[in-house]
Protein backbone atom coordinates (compact mmCIF):
# COMPACT_ATOMS: atom_id res chain seq x y z
CA UNK A 1 0.00 0.00 0.00
CA UNK A 2 2.86 2.35 0.89
CA UNK A 3 4.58 1.51 -2.39
CA UNK A 4 1.39 2.39 -4.28
CA UNK A 5 1.18 5.72 -2.49
CA UNK A 6 4.89 6.46 -3.12
CA UNK A 7 4.40 5.68 -6.77
CA UNK A 8 1.49 8.10 -7.02
CA UNK A 9 3.53 10.80 -5.27
CA UNK A 10 6.35 10.22 -7.73
CA UNK A 11 3.97 10.64 -10.66
CA UNK A 12 2.76 13.94 -9.23
CA UNK A 13 6.33 15.13 -8.69
CA UNK A 14 7.45 14.08 -12.16
CA UNK A 15 4.60 16.03 -13.70
CA UNK A 16 5.42 19.04 -11.53
CA UNK A 17 9.06 18.73 -12.61
CA UNK A 18 8.27 18.87 -16.33
CA UNK A 19 5.96 21.82 -15.65
CA UNK A 20 8.67 23.76 -13.81
CA UNK A 21 6.64 23.76 -10.61
CA UNK A 22 9.21 22.34 -8.16
CA UNK A 23 11.37 24.49 -5.92
CA UNK A 24 15.15 24.46 -6.38
CA UNK A 25 15.54 22.08 -3.44
CA UNK A 26 12.87 19.73 -4.78
CA UNK A 27 14.45 19.80 -8.23
CA UNK A 28 17.82 18.91 -6.74
CA UNK A 29 16.28 15.99 -4.87
CA UNK A 30 14.53 14.74 -7.98
CA UNK A 31 17.68 15.14 -10.06
CA UNK A 32 19.64 12.85 -7.77
CA UNK A 33 16.80 10.33 -7.73
CA UNK A 34 16.53 10.41 -11.52
CA UNK A 35 20.25 9.75 -11.79
CA UNK A 36 19.92 6.68 -9.58
CA UNK A 37 16.58 5.25 -10.72
CA UNK A 38 16.32 4.18 -14.35
CA UNK A 39 12.54 3.62 -14.24
CA UNK A 40 11.97 7.05 -12.75
CA UNK A 41 14.22 8.64 -15.40
CA UNK A 42 12.33 6.82 -18.12
CA UNK A 43 8.96 7.99 -16.81
CA UNK A 44 10.31 11.53 -16.65
CA UNK A 45 11.49 11.32 -20.26
CA UNK A 46 8.06 10.04 -21.30
CA UNK A 47 6.26 12.95 -19.64
CA UNK A 48 8.73 15.49 -21.02
CA UNK A 49 8.32 14.06 -24.52
CA UNK A 50 4.53 14.12 -24.18
CA UNK A 51 4.52 17.75 -23.06
CA UNK A 52 6.84 18.77 -25.91
CA UNK A 53 4.52 17.10 -28.42
CA UNK A 54 1.44 18.79 -26.98
CA UNK A 55 3.19 22.17 -27.16
CA UNK A 56 4.27 21.44 -30.75
CA UNK A 57 0.72 20.52 -31.73
CA UNK A 58 -0.42 23.97 -30.56
CA UNK A 59 1.98 25.64 -33.00
CA UNK A 60 -0.16 24.63 -35.95
CA UNK A 61 -3.24 26.58 -34.88
CA UNK A 62 -4.50 28.86 -37.63
CA UNK A 63 -5.43 32.30 -36.37
CA UNK A 64 -8.71 33.99 -37.25
CA UNK A 65 -8.77 37.61 -38.37
CA UNK A 66 -9.02 40.06 -35.49
CA UNK A 67 -11.71 42.73 -35.52
CA UNK A 68 -10.20 46.16 -35.91
CA UNK A 69 -8.91 47.59 -32.65
CA UNK A 70 -9.81 51.05 -31.45
CA UNK A 71 -7.79 53.91 -33.04
CA UNK A 72 -4.31 54.15 -31.58
CA UNK A 73 -3.76 57.22 -29.38
CA UNK A 74 -0.36 58.04 -30.85
CA UNK A 75 -1.62 59.00 -34.29
CA UNK A 76 -2.99 62.48 -33.49
CA UNK A 77 -0.10 63.40 -31.22
CA UNK A 78 2.63 62.29 -33.63
CA UNK A 79 1.21 64.29 -36.48
CA UNK A 80 0.08 62.70 -39.70
CA UNK A 81 3.40 63.17 -41.51
CA UNK A 82 5.38 61.36 -38.83
CA UNK A 83 2.70 58.71 -38.48
CA UNK A 84 2.71 58.11 -42.22
CA UNK A 85 6.50 57.84 -42.17
CA UNK A 86 6.25 55.32 -39.36
CA UNK A 87 3.66 53.25 -41.16
CA UNK A 88 5.70 53.24 -44.37
CA UNK A 89 8.71 52.19 -42.33
CA UNK A 90 6.79 49.38 -40.68
CA UNK A 91 5.47 48.13 -44.00
CA UNK A 92 9.05 48.09 -45.28
CA UNK A 93 10.07 46.36 -42.08
CA UNK A 94 7.40 43.68 -42.24
CA UNK A 95 8.26 43.03 -45.86
CA UNK A 96 11.89 42.74 -44.86
CA UNK A 97 11.02 40.14 -42.25
CA UNK A 98 9.52 37.94 -44.93
CA UNK A 99 12.46 38.58 -47.23
CA UNK A 100 15.06 38.03 -44.53
CA UNK A 101 13.52 34.77 -43.42
CA UNK A 102 14.18 33.35 -46.88
CA UNK A 103 17.42 35.07 -47.72
CA UNK A 104 19.06 34.50 -44.36
CA UNK A 105 18.30 30.82 -44.02
CA UNK A 106 21.97 29.84 -43.67
CA UNK A 107 22.45 32.34 -40.87
CA UNK A 108 21.64 31.12 -37.38
CA UNK A 109 20.86 34.56 -36.00
CA UNK A 110 19.44 36.98 -38.55
CA UNK A 111 18.18 40.43 -37.71
CA UNK A 112 16.34 43.24 -39.44
CA UNK A 113 17.24 46.90 -39.56
CA UNK A 114 14.27 49.26 -39.31
CA UNK A 115 14.28 52.72 -40.83
CA UNK A 116 11.87 55.17 -39.24
CA UNK A 117 11.79 58.91 -39.75
CA UNK A 118 10.72 59.44 -36.14
CA UNK A 119 13.97 58.00 -34.72
CA UNK A 120 17.48 59.45 -35.00
CA UNK A 121 19.07 56.12 -36.01
CA UNK A 122 17.96 52.78 -37.44
CA UNK A 123 16.96 50.31 -34.71
CA UNK A 124 17.94 46.67 -35.13
CA UNK A 125 15.26 44.06 -34.37
CA UNK A 126 16.96 40.72 -33.67
CA UNK A 127 15.38 37.47 -34.80
CA UNK A 128 15.20 35.32 -31.64
CA UNK A 129 13.62 32.27 -33.29
CA UNK A 130 16.71 30.24 -32.43
CA UNK A 131 15.80 30.76 -28.77
CA UNK A 132 12.21 29.64 -29.42
CA UNK A 133 10.87 33.20 -29.45
CA UNK A 134 8.83 34.29 -32.43
CA UNK A 135 8.56 37.93 -33.45
CA UNK A 136 4.82 38.47 -33.10
CA UNK A 137 4.36 42.17 -33.46
CA UNK A 138 5.92 45.54 -34.05
CA UNK A 139 4.46 48.95 -33.37
CA UNK A 140 5.37 52.58 -33.25
CA UNK A 141 4.06 54.37 -30.17
CA UNK A 142 4.71 57.64 -28.36
CA UNK A 143 4.54 56.96 -24.60
CA UNK A 144 5.09 60.30 -22.85
CA UNK A 145 5.45 61.92 -26.27
CA UNK A 146 8.62 59.91 -27.05
CA UNK A 147 8.63 58.04 -30.37
CA UNK A 148 9.29 54.38 -29.52
CA UNK A 149 9.68 51.30 -31.67
CA UNK A 150 8.19 48.29 -29.86
CA UNK A 151 8.85 44.71 -30.95
CA UNK A 152 7.18 41.82 -29.13
CA UNK A 153 8.32 38.20 -29.04
CA UNK A 154 6.35 35.18 -27.89
CA UNK A 155 7.51 31.72 -26.88
CA UNK A 156 5.50 28.49 -26.82
CA UNK A 157 4.75 28.40 -23.10
CA UNK A 158 3.81 31.88 -22.06
CA UNK A 159 7.30 33.36 -22.56
CA UNK A 160 7.16 36.96 -23.69
CA UNK A 161 9.75 39.61 -24.41
CA UNK A 162 9.33 43.24 -25.38
CA UNK A 163 12.13 45.19 -27.05
CA UNK A 164 11.84 48.98 -27.08
CA UNK A 165 14.03 51.47 -28.91
CA UNK A 166 13.85 55.24 -28.52
CA UNK A 167 16.08 58.32 -28.60
CA UNK A 168 18.92 57.94 -26.10
CA UNK A 169 18.85 61.56 -24.96
CA UNK A 170 15.31 61.40 -23.56
CA UNK A 171 14.61 57.71 -23.07
CA UNK A 172 11.96 56.80 -20.52
CA UNK A 173 12.30 53.42 -18.78
CA UNK A 174 9.12 51.34 -18.61
CA UNK A 175 7.58 49.79 -15.53
CA UNK A 176 6.59 46.16 -15.24
CA UNK A 177 8.23 42.95 -16.30
CA UNK A 178 10.31 40.60 -14.21
CA UNK A 179 13.70 41.08 -15.91
CA UNK A 180 15.10 44.04 -17.77
CA UNK A 181 18.28 44.98 -19.61
CA UNK A 182 19.05 48.41 -21.06
CA UNK A 183 21.85 49.55 -23.34
CA UNK A 184 22.66 52.32 -25.78
CA UNK A 185 23.88 52.06 -29.35
CA UNK A 186 24.67 55.26 -31.24
CA UNK A 187 21.73 57.59 -30.54
CA UNK A 188 19.30 54.86 -29.55
CA UNK A 189 18.42 53.51 -26.12
CA UNK A 190 17.27 49.89 -26.10
CA UNK A 191 15.33 48.20 -23.37
CA UNK A 192 14.52 44.48 -23.31
CA UNK A 193 11.88 43.37 -20.80
CA UNK A 194 10.83 39.81 -19.96
CA UNK A 195 7.69 38.66 -18.22
CA UNK A 196 8.15 35.64 -15.96
CA UNK A 197 11.16 34.29 -17.82
CA UNK A 198 13.73 32.36 -15.73
CA UNK A 199 16.72 34.62 -15.01
CA UNK A 200 19.47 32.58 -16.66
CA UNK A 201 17.52 32.23 -19.87
CA UNK A 202 16.83 35.96 -19.99
CA UNK A 203 20.50 36.82 -19.41
CA UNK A 204 21.57 34.68 -22.38
CA UNK A 205 18.88 36.06 -24.67
CA UNK A 206 19.44 39.68 -23.63
CA UNK A 207 23.19 39.43 -24.22
CA UNK A 208 22.62 38.05 -27.70
CA UNK A 209 19.99 40.68 -28.44
CA UNK A 210 22.34 43.46 -27.39
CA UNK A 211 25.11 42.08 -29.60
CA UNK A 212 22.66 41.94 -32.50
CA UNK A 213 21.74 45.60 -32.06
CA UNK A 214 25.47 46.41 -31.99
CA UNK A 215 25.79 44.29 -35.13
CA UNK A 216 28.45 42.28 -33.35
CA UNK A 217 26.91 38.82 -33.04
CA UNK A 218 29.35 36.06 -32.07
CA UNK A 219 29.11 32.27 -32.52
CA UNK A 220 28.72 32.09 -28.74
CA UNK A 221 25.50 34.13 -29.02
CA UNK A 222 23.94 31.60 -31.38
CA UNK A 223 25.02 28.77 -29.11
CA UNK A 224 23.57 30.48 -26.03
CA UNK A 225 20.31 31.12 -27.84
CA UNK A 226 20.00 27.49 -28.85
CA UNK A 227 20.68 26.47 -25.26
CA UNK A 228 18.06 28.97 -24.10
CA UNK A 229 15.48 27.36 -26.37
CA UNK A 230 15.89 24.05 -24.58
CA UNK A 231 15.09 25.47 -21.14
CA UNK A 232 12.29 23.32 -19.78
CA UNK A 233 10.53 25.81 -17.52
CA UNK A 234 7.55 27.75 -18.78
CA UNK A 235 7.41 31.49 -18.24
CA UNK A 236 5.05 32.39 -15.45
CA UNK A 237 3.39 35.73 -15.77
CA UNK B 1 -0.36 58.22 -21.32
CA UNK B 2 -3.24 56.30 -22.84
CA UNK B 3 -2.28 52.66 -23.19
CA UNK B 4 -3.80 50.44 -25.83
CA UNK B 5 -5.70 47.99 -23.65
CA UNK B 6 -5.52 45.17 -26.15
CA UNK B 7 -1.93 45.48 -27.29
CA UNK B 8 -1.26 41.91 -26.08
CA UNK B 9 -4.11 40.39 -28.04
CA UNK B 10 -2.48 39.64 -31.41
CA UNK B 11 0.35 37.79 -29.71
CA UNK B 12 -2.13 35.73 -27.67
CA UNK B 13 -4.28 34.62 -30.61
CA UNK B 14 -2.41 31.46 -31.69
CA UNK B 15 -2.50 30.14 -28.09
CA UNK B 16 -6.14 31.05 -27.68
CA UNK B 17 -7.06 29.15 -30.83
CA UNK B 18 -4.99 26.12 -29.82
CA UNK B 19 -6.51 26.29 -26.33
CA UNK B 20 -10.06 26.35 -27.71
CA UNK B 21 -9.26 23.64 -30.24
CA UNK B 22 -7.99 21.34 -27.51
CA UNK B 23 -11.13 21.79 -25.42
CA UNK B 24 -13.76 21.54 -28.16
CA UNK B 25 -11.79 19.24 -30.47
CA UNK B 26 -12.72 20.99 -33.70
CA UNK B 27 -10.45 23.56 -35.40
CA UNK B 28 -13.22 25.44 -37.18
CA UNK B 29 -15.36 25.69 -34.06
CA UNK B 30 -12.28 26.83 -32.14
CA UNK B 31 -11.62 29.64 -34.59
CA UNK B 32 -15.25 30.76 -34.36
CA UNK B 33 -15.15 30.66 -30.57
CA UNK B 34 -12.00 32.78 -30.46
CA UNK B 35 -13.47 35.31 -32.86
CA UNK B 36 -16.53 35.51 -30.66
CA UNK B 37 -14.35 35.86 -27.55
CA UNK B 38 -12.25 38.60 -29.15
CA UNK B 39 -15.38 40.52 -30.09
CA UNK B 40 -16.57 40.25 -26.48
CA UNK B 41 -13.19 41.40 -25.17
CA UNK B 42 -13.04 44.39 -27.47
CA UNK B 43 -16.51 45.40 -26.40
CA UNK B 44 -15.78 45.04 -22.68
CA UNK B 45 -15.89 48.18 -20.60
CA UNK B 46 -13.47 46.91 -17.98
CA UNK B 47 -10.24 45.43 -19.27
CA UNK B 48 -7.50 44.19 -16.89
CA UNK B 49 -4.54 46.54 -16.97
CA UNK B 50 -1.60 44.34 -16.02
CA UNK B 51 -0.45 41.72 -18.51
CA UNK B 52 -0.83 38.50 -16.47
CA UNK B 53 -4.37 39.51 -15.54
CA UNK B 54 -5.18 40.41 -19.15
CA UNK B 55 -3.87 37.04 -20.33
CA UNK B 56 -5.90 35.13 -17.72
CA UNK B 57 -8.96 37.22 -18.58
CA UNK B 58 -8.71 36.42 -22.29
CA UNK B 59 -8.28 32.68 -21.67
CA UNK B 60 -11.22 32.79 -19.26
CA UNK B 61 -13.44 34.34 -21.94
CA UNK B 62 -12.42 31.67 -24.45
CA UNK B 63 -12.91 28.94 -21.84
CA UNK B 64 -16.41 30.15 -21.06
CA UNK B 65 -17.25 30.18 -24.77
CA UNK B 66 -15.82 26.65 -25.15
CA UNK B 67 -17.81 25.34 -22.18
CA UNK B 68 -20.98 26.86 -23.63
CA UNK B 69 -20.20 25.09 -26.88
CA UNK B 70 -19.70 21.75 -25.09
CA UNK B 71 -22.99 22.22 -23.26
CA UNK B 72 -24.76 22.90 -26.54
CA UNK B 73 -23.45 19.49 -27.58
CA UNK B 74 -24.56 17.95 -24.28
CA UNK B 75 -21.03 17.46 -22.99
CA UNK B 76 -19.84 18.61 -19.57
CA UNK B 77 -16.40 19.58 -18.32
CA UNK B 78 -16.82 17.56 -15.14
CA UNK B 79 -13.91 16.37 -13.05
CA UNK B 80 -12.94 12.96 -14.27
CA UNK B 81 -11.76 10.49 -11.63
CA UNK B 82 -10.15 8.16 -14.11
CA UNK B 83 -8.07 5.33 -12.68
CA UNK B 84 -4.45 4.96 -13.80
CA UNK B 85 -4.69 2.92 -16.96
CA UNK B 86 -1.17 2.99 -18.32
CA UNK B 87 2.21 1.85 -17.06
CA UNK B 88 4.11 5.12 -17.03
CA UNK B 89 7.31 3.35 -16.00
CA UNK B 90 7.48 1.23 -19.13
CA UNK B 91 5.77 3.35 -21.76
CA UNK B 92 7.26 3.12 -25.25
CA UNK B 93 8.19 6.73 -26.09
CA UNK B 94 8.40 5.88 -29.79
CA UNK B 95 4.60 6.05 -29.83
CA UNK B 96 4.61 9.68 -28.74
CA UNK B 97 4.39 11.90 -31.81
CA UNK B 98 2.44 14.98 -32.82
CA UNK B 99 -0.03 12.87 -34.77
CA UNK B 100 -0.67 10.33 -32.02
CA UNK B 101 -0.88 13.07 -29.39
CA UNK B 102 -3.46 15.01 -31.39
CA UNK B 103 -5.47 11.85 -32.00
CA UNK B 104 -5.23 10.92 -28.32
CA UNK B 105 -6.28 14.40 -27.17
CA UNK B 106 -9.37 14.31 -29.36
CA UNK B 107 -10.55 11.16 -27.58
CA UNK B 108 -10.05 12.38 -24.02
CA UNK B 109 -12.78 13.48 -21.64
CA UNK B 110 -13.38 17.27 -21.79
CA UNK B 111 -12.04 17.69 -18.23
CA UNK B 112 -8.71 16.10 -19.20
CA UNK B 113 -8.49 18.15 -22.38
CA UNK B 114 -9.19 21.31 -20.43
CA UNK B 115 -6.42 20.91 -17.88
CA UNK B 116 -3.90 19.97 -20.58
CA UNK B 117 -4.97 23.04 -22.55
CA UNK B 118 -4.46 25.27 -19.51
CA UNK B 119 -1.06 23.95 -18.47
CA UNK B 120 0.63 22.84 -21.68
CA UNK B 121 -0.99 25.02 -24.33
CA UNK B 122 -1.86 28.23 -22.50
CA UNK B 123 1.28 27.83 -20.36
CA UNK B 124 -0.35 28.70 -17.06
CA UNK B 125 1.37 27.83 -13.80
CA UNK B 126 -0.49 25.54 -11.39
CA UNK B 127 -1.33 28.58 -9.25
CA UNK B 128 -2.71 30.52 -12.22
CA UNK B 129 -4.75 27.54 -13.43
CA UNK B 130 -6.05 27.01 -9.90
CA UNK B 131 -7.15 30.63 -9.66
CA UNK B 132 -8.83 30.40 -13.06
CA UNK B 133 -10.73 27.22 -12.17
CA UNK B 134 -11.36 28.19 -8.54
CA UNK B 135 -9.73 25.08 -7.08
CA UNK B 136 -6.67 24.48 -4.83
CA UNK B 137 -3.20 24.19 -6.41
CA UNK B 138 -3.02 20.55 -5.33
CA UNK B 139 -6.11 19.76 -7.36
CA UNK B 140 -4.40 21.07 -10.49
CA UNK B 141 -1.36 18.93 -9.70
CA UNK B 142 -3.42 15.74 -9.53
CA UNK B 143 -5.66 16.68 -12.46
CA UNK B 144 -2.79 17.29 -14.86
CA UNK B 145 -1.13 14.03 -13.77
CA UNK B 146 -4.34 12.08 -14.38
CA UNK B 147 -4.97 13.82 -17.69
CA UNK B 148 -1.50 13.01 -19.00
CA UNK B 149 -1.85 9.40 -17.93
CA UNK B 150 -5.19 9.24 -19.71
CA UNK B 151 -3.54 10.69 -22.81
CA UNK B 152 -0.73 8.15 -22.68
CA UNK B 153 -3.30 5.40 -22.25
CA UNK B 154 -5.20 6.68 -25.30
CA UNK B 155 -1.99 6.75 -27.34
CA UNK B 156 -1.12 3.25 -26.15
CA UNK B 157 -4.56 1.89 -26.98
CA UNK B 158 -4.68 3.48 -30.41
CA UNK B 159 -3.77 1.50 -33.50
CA UNK B 160 -2.09 4.61 -34.89
CA UNK B 161 1.67 4.17 -34.94
CA UNK B 162 4.42 6.44 -36.18
CA UNK B 163 6.89 5.03 -38.66
CA UNK B 164 9.78 7.32 -37.77
CA UNK B 165 11.19 8.12 -34.34
CA UNK B 166 11.37 11.86 -35.07
CA UNK B 167 8.52 12.52 -32.61
CA UNK B 168 6.81 14.45 -35.31
CA UNK B 169 8.80 17.62 -34.77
Amino acid sequence: MAAESDRYDDILRLNALVDGELSAAERATMASRLAADRDLARAHATLASLKACIVASAETASVPPVPELAPRPWLPRMGWAAAAAAVVGLVVFLGAIEFASERDTPSEFPHTIVQLAALPASPVVPDLAVAGLKLTGVAMETPGGIATLIATYQGPRGCRLVLRAQRADNAIPTAGGTSRRTWTVDDLAYELTAYGMPGERFVAIAAAAEHATRRAVTPADSRRLRQASTASRPCIG
Amino acid sequence: MVRDQHIELPALLPRLVAFARTIVGNPETARDLVQEAVARALAARRVPVDQPAYRAWMFQIVRNAAIDELRRNRLEVAVEQAPITVDLWRFDDAHIAKLTVERGLSGLAPAHREIIALIDIAGFSYAEAAALLGVPDGTIMSRIARAREALLAAIDASTLRVLKSSHGR
